[in-house]
């Protein structure tokens, strides 16, 4: 059951990555089954993504109550890795919901959660979230310490991090830098970094789209492949009928004279 | 004047190489100790989770590399629940590094075994604390 669980999750991430609105239903039914079978880790981690996603959607509200159970499932099973995440998550959510006090208080109690487990996609997340907090606050400094902040920790782990729905990529980053030295006034920076942003996230961009041109390739085939496969069973059972209705013919006419 | 430009950009880049270094992700050596010396493939399966969760986020080809290794641990010993489980770790991994097919491909056959097979006495998968409603 707890592997269902997983599985359910899983395919909840594949559905989000390839663009499908069934995402949630997976993340849901691996959440149901964590629940079942009382599985602290299982229903921590569908409640974190869940947040996640319904906070894409707009949907604040759901998005704080499945973070809140999170917390509550977190904490009772000491699962801090994920906790960092539920609490970055919900800075989000208390910042759209326009509560900036409550955002930056989960803001750093993410980061107080990630930085001792070495959660770096926390880490850089929250970095870019309290980028964007400071710009929105006209605070260029704090702005841009912590999209440099960012730039360092997605340079040390790797160009690209995709956590959830939430991409973390060097585009952004240096689309949050040049935002910061715009706010300083400083032209050179600005037009600088906006040149690596665009040319980064138009790389990043066209290396998604192949990988999922080539996935629905597949799955445009694996849709012919089964239509064939049940035109191939169709002919199959009517042959078998024809055959069938010919062996009763061929009985009943041979036996004919002897029923007579 | 240049002689003070050249020892700040020095400092500069040394700071830089330190910054960029602290968050490097090096694996610990007390669990690759732990691994190397693993009496058996149900110690070596329980410690190579370690390992995956530890680069599971940040660094996707390593994490790929443990699930697959505990995988044909699982496969080795015919253990259903571990090989399905494993898989679905290599599925999450390939989601994240755009091998969507892979992943589709993995979760198909795990979900089948998962679905066929019962999982009492499994090694162990994940931390399994019993769940009441929290306060």
């Amino acid at each position: 059951m707890i592997t269902l669980s997983m599985l359910n999750h899983m395919h909840g991430h594949l559905k989000l990555q390839t663009g499908s609105d069934e995402s949630l239903y997976y993340f849901k039914e691996g959440r149901r089954i964590g629940m079942k079978i009382g599985n602290d880790f299982r229903v921590t981690v569908a409640d974190m993504v869940l947040a996640t996603n319904y906070l894409r959607l707009n949907l604040a509200d759901s998005a704080l109550l499945y973070a809140q159970e999170g917390e509550l499932y977190g904490k009772h099973g000491v699962i801090s890795k994920y906790l960092a995440n539920i609490y970055s998550v919900m800075g989000d959510i208390y910042w759209k919901k326009g509560l900036d006090t409550m955002a930056l208080t989960y803001y750093h109690k993410a980061l107080s959660y990630a930085i001792p487990e070495a959660n770096y996609t926390v880490v850089g997340g929250v970095y870019e979230s309290l980028s964007h907090y400071y710009l929105a606050k006209r605070n260029a400094d704090s702005s841009l310490q912590y999209a440099i902040k960012n730039y360092t920790v997605l340079k040390s782990v790797g160009a690209v991090i995709t956590f959830s729905s939430r991409d973390l990529n060097l585009g952004k980053v240096y689309q949050n830098l040049s935002a910061a030295y715009t706010l300083k006034g400083n032209i050179d920076s600005t037009n600088k970094y906006l040149q690596l942003a665009i040319t980064t996230k138009d790389s990043l961009t066209a290396n998604k789209l192949n990988r999922l041109a080539a996935f629905q390739r597949l799955t445009l085939d694996e849709q012919i492949r089964l239509q064939e496969e049940e035109k191939r069973v169709e002919t199959e059972n009517k042959r078998r009928l024809y055959i069938l209705f010919a062996s009763i013919f061929v009985a009943f006419y041979n036996h004919t004279p002897y029923i007579s | 004047m240049r002689y003070k430009m050249k020892q700040f950009f020095i400092i500069f880049l040394l700071v830089t190489i330190s910054f960029g270094s602290k968050a490097q992700q090096i694996l610990p050596n007390s669990l690759q100790i732990a691994l190397q010396t693993a009496p058996n493939d149900s110690v070596k399966f329980k410690v190579s989770r370690s390992i995956y969760t530890f680069y599971e986020e940040t660094n996707r080809d390593s994490a790929l590399h443990y699930a697959q290794l505990r995988y044909s641990i699982a496969k080795k010993n015919n253990r259903k629940i571990e090989e399905a489980y494993c898989q679905g770790q290599m599925a999450y991994q390939q989601i994240y590094l755009g091998r969507f097919s892979e992943a589709l491909a993995n979760l198909t056959t795990a979900i089948q075994i998962a679905s066929d097979t019962k999982d009492a006495d499994t090694w162990e998968l994940t931390p399994l604390i019993p769940l009441a409603k929290p306060e």
